[in-house]
């Protein structure tokens, strides 16, 4: 019996938008203060990991 | 003997506009490259240069990905099909509207309701989407769910650091207040411009506090010359412009702690927008030139004792 491989752009954009929605709970549980400096990076990180998980996901089924 | 009508002529192949395979995006500017034997790297830069200058370089994109064939295919190009009345493209092209304009509505939702308060709601279905992704990633993967659930948790991510507010309603407010009675301590809005003129009000001597708020838009504050006005404002991108000095950008704080004469009349100013501008000036801004620090006051009232 094959052995099923995790879909690895599903699993890296629940892990990448998982932690986003953790530093906006805590935004506004006022536990940090999300400025524009933290999350502009944040979501650029988020939007890259995403990619970069399709692409080599890509080139593995190629 | 007779060699040359043995001699099978070859005829060069019409040349034919399709999309390359050597892409960096969709195999336009290869495609063009090649057509007119030039290199690609030339239509790779105008179609940047036209989509920055203008933006007509993305349509000319999109409408040579829609009629262009792609190199290799038989297939007519995925517009020509569209018109044709080809289903299984129709279908892909209904899918994909629903699916953007779905996630249109979602983002705006979300940027609403963490505006308004339920920012820990918001952060909670981003958590839980996360999660459902994680759990069904080892179940064949769920990628359809990840632009409703981007366009969930970025646009509150946005106004949660901006720190957007839309209560206060939405709309044009204009507060003219003739005595300092008439001046409330708070002028509030959650999205549009409010206007706050107070050129008709005599101050008495010393501070006069007044809040401003905005959570997405314009507060213009109107001041009279001869008060000394003291700013302190808190903007999450935007603009500030008081009197003669400005400034811009994203987690602007604004501190000018302008001292004054005993007998000048003061006004004390905590401003604080989310996404757009405070602008404090001595007469109305000219819409068309725009806040142009140096032309709205000088604050002089801060260094003179009142007449």
């Amino acid at each position: 019996m094959g052995r099923r491989v995790a879909d690895v752009t599903s699993l890296t954009a629940g892990v990448v938008i998982g932690a986003l929605g953790v530093l906006l709970l805590l935004d506004n549980l006022e536990a940090i203060d999300m400025k524009f400096a933290h999350l502009a990076p944040a979501v650029t990180a988020t939007a890259g990991a995403i990619l970069l998980a399709r692409g080599l996901s890509r080139s593995r089924e190629r | 003997m007779n060699t040359s009508d043995d001699t099978t002529q070859i005829q060069p192949e019409p040349r034919r506009l399709t999309r390359s395979r050597d892409r960096v995006l969709g195999g336009v500017g290869g495609g063009l490259g090649r057509y007119f034997d030039v290199d690609p790297i030339i239509f790779r830069i105008g179609l940047v240069a036209l989509t920055v200058f203008g933006g007509a370089g993305i349509f000319i994109y999109v409408a040579a990905l829609l009629f262009v064939p792609a190199e290799g295919s038989e297939r007519p190009a995925l517009g020509v099909r569209f018109f044709r009345g080809d289903r299984g493209v129709l279908r892909r092209v209904a899918l994909i509207t629903a699916v953007i304009v779905g996630s249109g509505l979602l983002a705006i939702s979300s940027a609403w309701a963490t505006g308004m308060g339920a920012g820990e709601t918001v952060a909670c279905v981003a958590i839980l989407l996360g999660i459902a992704l994680v759990v069904a990633a080892f179940r064949g993967g769920a990628r359809w769910l990840i632009l409703p659930t981007l366009a969930i948790a970025i646009p509150a991510c946005v106004v949660s650091a901006a720190g957007v507010d839309f209560h206060g309603g939405v709309g044009e407010r204009s507060y003219r207040p003739q005595t300092v009675e008439q001046i409330q301590d708070s002028y509030e809005l959650g999205v549009g411009h409010l206007e706050v003129d107070l050129r008709g009000v005599r101050f008495p001597p010393g501070d006069q506090p007044l809040e401003l708020r905005a959570g997405t838009g314009a507060i213009e504050l109107l001041v009279p010359k001869d008060v000394c006005v003291s700013t302190k404002a808190r903007i999450g991108a935007g603009y500030v412009g008081a009197l003669d000095r400005e400034s811009g950008g994203v987690d602007v704080n604004w501190n000018e702690d302008s001292a004054s004469h005993r007998s000048t009349p003061r006004l004390v100013v905590d401003g604080d927008v989310g996404l757009g501008a405070l602008l404090i000036s001595e007469h109305p801004v000219d819409e068309d030139r725009g806040f142009d620090g140096g032309g709205n006051g000088t604050n002089d009232a801060c260094l003179t004792p009142a007449a």
